[in-house]
């Protein structure tokens, strides 16, 4: 029997004020775009061929998407359900580009494969005759990067996915291969789904790799005149522009999952059996090496040897004074990840069916929110309402929130409603308040996803740049925004390259603590 | 002495709806099982949970030991009310050994004590060599006796049992139906549980309750509902009946079946259904019977026989497992009734 | 919850750090749209000599502009560092800006200064033209900006995008002195002979020296930027438009400008004073490898054949002309000069 809740005085003083957060600036800028007179507006739009800029990003972040899947997907079924070789191991480095930012990846590519590059001049030619500079090259950058997100979802959905159906459809006289297409694939759907969203979002609001590849975009446009000019009308009508676009894919997605949403939550399911690939062992672990290859090593490896141009004492000394923005950084968004977690966990405890939805499906708006947008109208909006925040550390903490309460949301219903509620009852059958029975029983079971959630957030927030160079306070810089200024005005120099490495690092290593913790197996549940 | 009362309980969840639970009052003895028996969706569980105080009543009063839980004046909150629960997927902490499962609602105990009775408990389980297992790594019936455990030790008043015997398969659920009894009786804890199986019902509880769309159709003891059904609902949810049409007459209710005795006194000439068990309905082959065996059903100790009579009425007789009559014998039905019971038509 | 404690014990450090950043006697914030590599030598400098903390916010130029006005009632910055007049020009209007006229500033030629004392240039670029020596021979050169819609240099030419501030005042020179009627033709002759839109002038100097591209238009200190990046690199420097009918190189000039209610108005007048006073001028000129406008002042790359101030045909234009123009190029060219 399903309880039914409502909302709790908590989760709505926690909701309303995040979802006031993300309404602000969107307010601020929807009011600085209505100072454009229309007429103005539609003519420069035509000269900006908007139409086709949109067309081509739609195709971009399409082909991202279906690029990710096509690098994530395959390589979640080897490490899951296959004999690959080392499988525990490519299980563990898969996600592991997700610490790497994408428009580092490619500052990387762009010093191995732009004209000019690494691999032109060992073969002694201007160009290759694949050129990396356009729609196709920002897109194979983009898939490289963010192609984890997909694997996260799709193989933690294969190790969920009850075996007893692939079984019976066995036992239905269809072949290995059919019951992968008509029963394996189909019941991965919703994850899918979810996965290829979330790529999809990120390519659609992307600004640093289609900026450095030269790709014209909404955010490119709308960066341009936040850069080249003191303008705010089009770049608002802009932001509304984009904005709106992500949050009607997002209401498709709601439609799409809504219709599609069988999970199936089997708390004792036993580990399907693994395929074996036979001969086809070695070439799929060529494969999957190559993934590696292209998505970690090379980029570790360009950057490493960039790093090292350095001599030891520069190092030392660049280190000394680039120490304080590591700290800014870490400390920003460890506060951020931590407050989009509580408010998660609040709004996701006291979130009941029916009207729910409407403000934690509010909150998911900030991220389709492209950084560059949010920026402006949090900058705008906050020094309107609250100035004790403008420009301080507070500020980015609040960008990383609204930003990020997006995963943080998911990654906490996803851990809750693995638990059935009996759990939390029976403890307080045993004599436990409500604030008691969640610490001693519903905590230790959720926290295996609630420490994920807060990585993912953490390892975000490490990385945004293009809320953060606008709402940070002066002296305030984070990482990202070291790299930005070295590289993005001087090219991928040593000190660039080391930072970036440096960034790398910070947020590999939580991963690393994370990952060898599940492999412990922390918790029957997970 | 009362140790629970339920004083017109009224829950509602939907406005649209009707009442998961309908104004429904009953007191539990101290050291009772209780058992509520009902279809899916009759409000049993809510019932369960309105006691356990997971929900809140929209009106009406639940009174543990004279103290009110929930009413006018008040609701207090599951932590404490002292009732232990075991619930249908027993919701063992799948992160604590059985043993800190076991201490779990011990925690105002000190160590040594909290040990001490968790031990004593685990014994009577029968589960001491377990202690340090997790969840996972026990059977179902262990889990179940983990659960049983784990609502007994801080030795509560009364002990709520959700569809507790459902996970298991056939043989453990005797055996462990049988246990669970033994250890109630033992320590003298009162139990109500919940289920929708009428065997279960009848060989574990004193009483049983019979739920029907949120309210109560009868409470009794076994035998009182088997053979005085208070309702229709009651006489076709317990046990297998037919419904023999009859007519009041100054002689008794006649029926196709022979003549009963107005044992409730109904109006001559009114209409009225007489109950008949299988066990109530011999026969005879007779080449010159009415009636004709159209199905036989083998079920180990007994077999059952459906009869058509003239009227094409069907009714069923319950015969030793030793009978063998081929569909389509010709048989002289009879029906002896030691309590007559009739509804209305 | 402890976790809640911790949190909130790192949001309060978080606070407390935060806050006293404001209002310290001896510090200038300062707003700038340079880069902040060139930059930090005389800012160092200043923060040695004179013991006033400088703190750095680099950002592109409109995004200081737009920070700039949200603090309006509230001002976070002291001095504005702008890579033209144009946006110093158009915050003067908006009436942010607080004038100074530097006793140091006497020797700054008048073309290069607010009239009211809103803004000061410090130093001074030319635009002109970059071009690969492996791909264009001295005799096929051209002379002339406008000789870039002819269409032998079809695909072959990369300009900076809006980003770069230099890029609107280019325009506006244009506008100008030849009008509005024939820039829109020229850059649609531009447009039509395929001009490359890069992101910023570092792109346009790597993009050429690479060989992507023929000829880069940009600013003189790419030239030497470039070959102090890698003194091997083919480039060459070309001054347009110096014939006796060409209208000249334009020049652009690094403006600063004290914040209007800005919250260190003595060490704003002190760090203008030091820009423009003899040693922090040379280390400015030479970290930014710009043009002196202040005589007495060597000039980086001289040997490199980059040319000092009347040593080359000027445009005839003043910064404020050039400022009063900008919106309009942004207006009517925008949307061209997006990557």
């Amino acid at each position: 029997m399903t309880v039914r809740r409502r909302w709790s005085p908590t989760g709505l003083a926690l909701a309303v004020p995040t979802a006031l957060f993300v309404l602000g600036p969107l307010g601020f800028l929807v009011w600085m775009g209505l100072a454009q007179e229309r007429a103005d507006f539609l003519e420069r739009a035509q000269d900006l061929d908007l139409p086709m800029v949109v067309g081509q990003v739609a195709l971009l972040a399409t082909l991202t998407t279906v690029w990710a899947g096509a690098l994530g997907v395959p390589l979640a079924w080897l490490t899951v359900r296959t004999d690959l070789p080392a499988r525990r191991l490519l299980h563990w480095l898969a996600p592991l580009p997700l610490a790497i930012p994408p428009y580092i990846g490619a500052l990387v590519y762009q010093i191995l494969l732009a004209p000019g590059g690494v691999l032109p001049n060992f073969l002694g030619v201007t160009s290759l005759p694949l050129n990396l500079y356009g729609v196709g090259g920002a897109a194979w950058i983009l898939g490289l990067f963010t192609y984890p997100y997909l694997y996260l979802l799709v193989s933690g959905a294969l190790e969920r996915t009850n075996p007893a159906l692939e079984e019976a459809a066995r036992g239905a006289g269809l072949s290995p291969r059919r019951v992968l297409t008509r029963v394996t694939l189909p019941l991965l759907r919703p994850s899918l789904l979810a996965g290829g969203l979330v790529v999809f979002l990120y390519s659609w609001a992307d600004f640093g790799v289609v900026s450095l590849l030269r790709v014209r975009t909404l955010t490119t446009i709308i960066y341009d005149y936040i850069q080249g000019t003191a303008d705010w009308a089009l770049p608002s009508a802009l932001s509304i522009l984009l904005t709106a676009i992500t949050i009607l894919v997002l209401l498709l997605q709601l439609r799409v999952l809504g219709r599609a949403g069988y999970t199936q939550i089997v708390g004792a399911v036993k580990p399907a059996p693994l395929v074996s690939l036979g001969a086809w062992r070695w070439p799929a672990f060529a494969y999957v090496g190559g993934m590696v290859t292209l998505t970690l090593l090379l980029p570790l490896g360009v950057l490493g040897y960039q790093a090292s141009r350095l001599s030891a004492s520069d190092m030392g000394a660049f280190a000394l004074t680039q120490w304080p923005y590591l700290v800014n950084s870490l400390w920003t968004a460890v506060a951020g990840a931590s407050l989009a977690l509580l408010i998660a966990l609040g709004v996701a405890r006291s979130e009941g069916r029916g009207r729910a939805w409407r403000v934690s499906g509010l909150l998911q708006v900030g991220y389709a929110i492209p950084g560059t947008v949010l920026g402006l109208g949090l900058a705008g909006f906050l020094h309107a309402t609250l100035p004790w925040i403008y420009a301080t550390p507070l500020a980015l903490i609040v960008a990383y929130v609204v930003l990020y309460i997006t995963p943080a949301f998911q990654a906490v219903k996803a851990a809750l409603a693995q638990l059935h509620p009996s759990i939390e009852e029976a403890a307080r059958s045993l004599g436990r308040g409500p604030l008691a029975a969640f610490h001693a029983v519903t905590l230790p079971l959720i926290k295996p996803g609630l420490v994920a959630g807060w990585l993912l957030v953490f390892v975000l927030s490490m990385r945004e740049l293009a809320a953060t160079l606008i709402v940070r306070p002066p002296g305030f810089d984070t990482l990202p925004v070291r790299i930005w200024t070295h590289a993005m005005d001087v090219g991928p120099e040593p000190r660039a390259a080391a930072l970036a490495l440096a960034l790398v690092l910070t947020i590999a290593l939580p991963w690393f603590a994370l990952l060898s913790r599940r492999l412990r197996g922390i918790s029957p549940s997970m | 002495m009362e140790l629970l009362t339920l004083d017109r309980v009224t829950k509602r969840y939907d406005p649209d709806q009707p009442p998961a639970v309908d104004a429904l009052t009953l007191t539990v003895e101290q050291g009772e099982i209780l058992a509520l028996l009902g279809p899916s969706g009759c409000g049993k569980t809510t019932t369960l949970r309105l006691i356990a105080g997971f929900e809140v009543p929209d009106s009406g009063r639940v009174v543990i030991r004279g103290a009110t839980m929930a009413g006018p004046e008040g609701w207090i909150p599951p932590e404490a009310r002292g009732v232990g629960i075991i619930f249908q997927d027993y919701a063992l902490f799948p992160h604590l050994t059985v043993a800190e499962n076991v201490g779990f609602g011990l925690h105002h105990f000190g160590r040594s004590a909290r040990q001490e009775r968790t031990r004593q408990i685990l014994a009577l389980v029968g589960l001491e060599s377990f202690a340090l297992r997790y969840p996972h790594e026990l059977s179902g019936g262990q889990q179940q006796r983990v659960a049983l455990a784990r609502a007994l030790a801080p030795a509560p008043a009364l002990i709520l049992l959700d569809e507790p015997f459902s996970n298991l398969d056939a043989d453990l659920r005797a055996q462990m139906r049988e246990e669970v009894e033994r250890i109630l009786r033992n320590t003298g804890t009162t139990g109500i549980f919940v289920t929708h199986d009428q065997e279960e019902a009848f060989t574990l509880a004193d009483r049983v309750g019979v739920l029907n769309e949120g309210r109560l159709e009868q409470l009794d003891a076994p035998e009182t509902i088997y053979h005085h059904p208070a309702t229709l609902f009651v006489a076709e949810f317990v046990g297998a009946a037919d419904f023999l049409p009859g007519l009041v007459t100054p002689y008794g209710i006649v029926t196709e079946l022979g003549v009963f005795a107005n044992t409730e006194a109904w109006k001559i000439g009114e209409k009225v259904k007489v109950m008949l068990r299988p066990d109530d309905v011999t026969f005879v082959p007779s080449s010159v019977g009415d009636g004709m065996i159209i199905r036989r059903d083998f079920r180990g100790p007994e077999t059952l026989y459906c009869i058509r009579l003239p009227s094409g009425q069907r009714v069923h007789s319950s015969q030793a497992s030793s009978s063998l009559y081929p569909n389509g014998t010709r048989v002289r039905a009879e029906a002896h009734l030691i309590h007559v019971v009739t509804f209305p038509v | 919850m402890k976790r809640a404690a911790i949190l909130l014990l790192g949001l309060g450090l978080g606070l407390s750090a935060a806050l006293p950043a404001r209002a310290s006697a001896s510090e200038v914030v300062v707003y700038s749209a340079r880069k902040e590599d060139l930059l930090r030598p005389v800012l160092d400098a200043f923060q040695k000599d004179t013991g006033i903390k400088v703190t750095l916010l680099t950002g592109k130029a409109g995004d200081l502009a737009r920070r700039i006005e949200v603090e309006k009632s509230d001002p976070r910055g002291d001095v504005f560092l702008g890579t033209t007049a144009g946006i110093a020009e158009l915050l003067r209007r908006k009436g942010l800006l607080s004038p100074y006229f530097s006793p140091a500033a006497q020797e700054v030629p008048e073309e290069f200064k607010a009239p009211d004392g809103s803004w000061v240039g410090v130093t001074g670029r030319v635009r002109v033209l970059i071009y690969n020596k492996n791909r264009v021979s001295d005799a096929e050169l051209p002379r002339s900006f406008f000789d870039l819609t002819d269409p032998k240099w079809k695909g072959k030419v990369a300009v900076a995008s809006m980003g770069e501030r230099t890029t609107v005042s280019w325009l506006a020179a244009s506008m100008a002195l030849r009008g509005e009627e024939a820039t829109r033709q020229y850059v649609r002759g531009l447009r039509d002979n395929g001009l490359k839109v890069l992101n910023n002038n570092t792109e346009v100097r790597k993009a050429v020296a690479r060989g992507e591209y023929a000829i880069g238009i940009t600013n003189h200190y790419y030239y030497l930027l470039q070959l102090h990046d890698d003194p091997a690199s083919p480039v060459g420097i070309l001054y347009p438009d110096q014939g006796a009918d060409g209208i000249g190189a334009p020049m652009f000039s690094i403006t600063a400008s004290i914040l209007n209610g800005a919250k260190h108005p003595e060490a704003a007048r002190a760090l203008i004073d030091y820009l423009l006073g003899p040693r922090g001028n040379r280390l400015l000129v030479q970290g930014e490898f710009e043009i002196p406008l202040i005589p007495g002042i060597p000039v980086p790359g001289e040997d490199k054949g980059v040319k000092g101030l009347g040593q080359f045909k000027k445009a005839r234009v003043t910064q404020v002309q050039l400022a009063d123009l900008e919106t309009r190029v942004e207006k009517l060219f925008g949307p061209f000069l997006i990557p």
